[in-house]
């Protein structure tokens, strides 16, 4: 993959200065060669400060490899005090059997507080007609949260992909992005739903039906450990297996900073859920236990599931079974989001695990939630 | 899963995106084999390297082989290490090899199924399956009839109207060598096993272009009117392969192209092609739909055949420089041999859609490169504006779908050159896979054992298939019997066949594509 040289332009002079780097890379081909271009999306990434807009511009090669596109990097910088937009751009480029392929146009721009505006209006004329366009959301604050920054922005995307990984009050930034989905049409996807998939299949797979009959129905409690900045991931897990399991919330209690307890009932009788922290650790689900009362002429029973290198291990209760596992599939952030571009339409059962957690957001409010790093 | 299974258990509802694979046992007939080492193998370590394997899930290999589990283990991680589309990693590596096991018989003997059962049932509790199995024929087809009869007699088959557990059964082409051996396989079948637990696979259809027909076909509006004899002048369908035999010489002998390839691979990708739209992809109106088009083709005349059908055998002959042997210089190959390396034909579809469009097919080994596609000739435009002058005619358009390599389409279209005067060029806009997405396509047969796991038997052959597409070529098979010729017409190995091939196509006014 190349790239070419950046320096800094005018914002009016963009679209020359990419028409240039198009005839640059033509004038280099050999033999007749051509240069195509291959776009997607429009991917705008919004980053908070200069630390996370280099880190954003090293992403683009390995984004565009498996999801090419024109990506700008929409980097705000508190320092600028004008509404001054400052750009440049660049391209990345590979070499296919018979001629350079572009493979993204990659566009910077950097703006104060008071520049999102005029910086939005360079977006609007520069989004490729035709394709969609994702609004990638790396600042560590909740989207909806952020107030006309993101109101500047989020109208222009058909997706708008964000982690809560990070959040600060997780209870607040469920709620405002539930809240701010309910009034607008455009998707929303959390890139923690992608990262719980290994953990929903084993969920799925391990407690079917055909292996512990009735254990669904029966659960009793559940015990969730997680590692520091984990507890969206926690939430929207617990939100998924609630929702599917038909579970209602009662209340919710935060014990500790560390701790949080949920009461829920089922038709078939109540459950308790403790979360724990840890101090240290990945930000990831360490370990979780599942029980189950007695009941339709089964035992009570449980599993435990535990995150171990690069697995997730289910060892059940019962030792006639053999533990199991599944590969977590780690894989960098860009990558995930280059598979979440290719799923526009929204997820169902996402959009139902979030409204969950939005529920269970509401009962840990009224208990008075922590407000402290999680 | 079944429908039944989703909804008892809720955890797996509302999963659109995803095949569900089913808790089961995959019991591989000549585990010990080619096949299981090449491909069956590393397909399932890649399902497991990306999470999809099922978590209870175990794999038995069963051959005549003395091998321990161990040493079977050993076989599986060098087929890997050999073949697999990624590197082994030691860590998943470690869990995968905790579900291989082995178990040696021989596939004549009541015993060998009686052992197999109850290692079977041995090793499923342990991992939480429930008696599900999968059983995939990965052996020489003269020894189907004897597994599947060993199979039911020995009660190793689910009944077929049981849900969980359920038994499967996979076979690999060929289905016979003629219509009257395809029926007898087909009846053997299905005196064990009832059709919707049979999954004969033919493993183009796993790939991920030929998917992408129908894809490209009904997932765009701007084809389908065009689709058609008003707009489409011809259809070419090219698979070459640039080795010769090879190692596969025992076989092809007996065998030969039209068999190997046209049978089955090359009128399977017509069917999809052609096909009428399908109200729904749910698997057996796909396979209807695919049905109905081998019932279409204008059957082959005997006394047409000399003129439909072109075969050949490669001579010896230059390929990227190097001295290539002709066929009948092949390890294992008669000095007299007759069998066809080469097949070019034309056929015609009878209905109202294709009605007149010559569909031109060629395939053949030796050839100049590796190469696999579909190309759509539409017609010329119906008044000539440009380009009058015999020198640059108007090229007409034609859209090509690639198999491989470099998976992909491309479509050719007129444009004006720069300049004073109006000339058109034609130009190719490409729509290639590999560099558009960059990721890489899983390996067709970890589509369809996952397909397999999950019960969608949408690219697997139905028995009525297999034996329309054997009814179609059984004339030319019967007329080239009858015809007792000695030699067949030759082409130097490393070139696009024989100048008889050339005339087939001439003869409309048309050329094969350049590739």
């Amino acid at each position: 993959m190349n790239h070419s040289v950046e320096h800094y332009i005018d914002p009016v002079e963009i679209e020359r200065e990419l028409a240039a780097i198009w005839a640059s890379i033509s004038r280099h081909q050999k033999d007749g060669g051509t240069v195509t271009r291959a776009s997607m999306s429009n991917v705008m990434m919004f980053c908070d400060g200069e630390e996370q807009a280099l880190d954003a511009a090293e992403r683009i090669p390995r984004l565009v490899q498996h999801h090419p596109a024109r990506v700008l990097v929409l980097a705000l910088i508190d320092e600028h005090s004008t509404d001054e937009v400052r750009a440049w751009v660049t391209s990345h480029s590979r070499q296919t059997g018979d001629g350079q392929q572009v493979c993204a146009e990659h566009i910077e721009l950097r703006f104060g507080a008071g520049g999102a505006e005029r910086a939005a209006s360079i977006v609007r004329s520069l989004l490729i007609s035709d394709l969609p366009a994702a609004l990638w959301w790396l600042s560590p604050r909740p989207p909806a949260l952020t107030g006309p920054v993101f109101d500047a922005f989020a109208p222009m995307a058909n997706q708008i992909i964000y982690d809560s990984i990070g959040w600060a009050d997780p209870p607040r930034g469920v709620l405002a992005m539930t809240q701010w989905s309910k009034n607008n049409r455009t998707v929303i996807f959390n890139l923690a739903w992608r990262r719980l998939k290994p953990w929903r299949r084993i969920l799925s797979q391990s407690l079917s039906p055909t292996i512990v009959p009735g254990a669904l129905q029966r659960i009793d409690s559940i015990e969730l450990h997680h590692g520091p900045h984990a507890l969206p991931l926690a939430w929207l897990l617990l939100g998924w297996l609630a929702s599917r399991l038909d579970w209602k919330p009662q209340k919710g209690l935060a014990t500790s900073g560390k701790q949080l307890i949920w009461q829920f009932t089922s038709p078939n009788g109540p459950i308790r859920i403790a979360v724990h922290r840890r101090d240290e650790g990945p930000p990831r689900i360490d370990r979780m236990r599942i029980a189950w009362r007695s009941g339709d002429g089964q035992p009570a029973s449980h599993a435990d599931y535990q995150h171990e290198g690069h697995h997730i291990r289910h060892f059940p209760g019962d030792t006639t079974l053999r533990p199991s596992s599944i590969p977590t599939v780690d894989q960098r952030l860009e990558q995930m989001v280059a598979a979440q571009l290719a799923h526009r339409a929204g997820d169902a059962l996402f959009t139902a695990s979030i409204a969950f957690s939005e529920a269970m957001a509401k009962v840990v409010k009224s208990a008075n939630a922590p407000t402290a790093s999680q | 899963m079944t429908e039944t299974d989703a909804d008892a258990n809720p955890l797996m509802t509302g999963r659109s995106e995803e095949l569900f694979p089913q808790a089961c046992t995959l019991v591989i007939f000549g585990g010990a084999g080619d096949l299981s080492k090449r491909k069956l193998i590393p397909a399932l370590y890649n399902l497991a390297l990306d999470g999809l394997l099922p978590t209870q899930f175990a794999v038995i290999g069963f051959a005549i082989d003395e091998l321990s589990d161990e040493a079977f283990r050993d076989f599986a991680r060098d087929g890997i290490e050999r073949f697999s589309r990624r590197q082994l990693d030691e860590e998943e590596w470690q869990d995968f090899a905790e579900h291989l096991f082995y178990q040696q018989g021989d596939f004549g003997e009541a015993a060998a199924y009686a052992a197999l059962k109850a290692r079977a049932a041995e090793i499923e509790p342990r991992f939480g399956i429930a008696g599900s199995r999968l059983y995939y024929l990965a052996i020489p087809p003269s020894f189907i009839d004897t597994c599947v009869f060993g199979l039911r007699d020995s009660g190793l088959v689910a009944p077929a109207d049981q849900d969980l557990p359920f038994t499967r059964l996979v076979v690999e082409k060929p289905i016979g060598r003629d219509l009257e051996s395809a029926r007898g396989v087909n009846r053997s079948l299905q005196a064990c096993f009832a059709e919707h637990q049979l999954y004969r696979i033919d493993h183009y259809l796993g790939k991920e272009t030929v998917q992408n027909i129908l894809a490209m076909r009904f997932g765009n509006s701007i084809f389908e009117p065009l689709w058609n004899s008003k707009h489409i002048d011809h259809v070419q369908i090219t698979v070459a392969e640039a080795e010769g035999v090879g190692t596969r010489a025992g076989y092809f002998e007996t065998a030969g192209v039209l068999r190997d390839m046209v049978q089955n691979h090359i009128l399977q990708l017509l069917s999809l092609v052609a096909m009428e739209p399908p109200w729904s992809m749910r698997a057996d109106v796909i396979r209807d739909r695919r049905l109905d088009l081998l019932q279409c083709l204008r059957p082959m005349l005997s006394h047409e055949v000399d003129r439909q059908v072109v075969r050949a055998q490669y001579a010896s002959g230059f390929f990227r420089g190097k001295d290539a042997p002709g066929y009948r210089r092949e390890e294992r190959v008669a000095a007299d041999s007759t069998t066809e390396t080469f097949v070019a034909l034309r056929l015609f579809i009878d209905n109202w859609r294709w009605a007149g469009v010559p569909i031109y097919i060629r395939t053949g080994k030796a050839m100049p490169k590796r190469v696999s596609e579909v190309a759509v000739q539409f017609k010329a435009v119906p008044h000539m504006l440009f380009n009058t002058d015999t020198d640059h005619p108007l090229e007409p358009n034609v859209l090509a779908l690639r198999i491989q390599p470099d998976e992909g389409l491309s479509l050719r279209i007129g444009t004006k050159l720069p300049g004073p005067k109006v000339k058109i060029y034609p130009v190719k806009m490409d729509f290639r896979y590999g560099s558009t997405f960059g990721d890489q396509s899983p390996e067709a047969y970890e589509r369809l054992l996952l397909d397999v796991m999950a019960g969608d038997a949408t690219l697997f052959m139905r028995d009525d298939a297999v034996e329309a597409s054997w009814h179609w070529i059984q004339p030319i098979l019967d007329a080239w019997a009858a015809s007792g010729e000695r030699w067949l017409p030759e082409y130097p190995a490393g070139s696009w066949g024989p100048i008889e091939a050339d005339r087939l196509i001439d003869a409309d006014g048309h050329a094969w594509r350049r590739l």
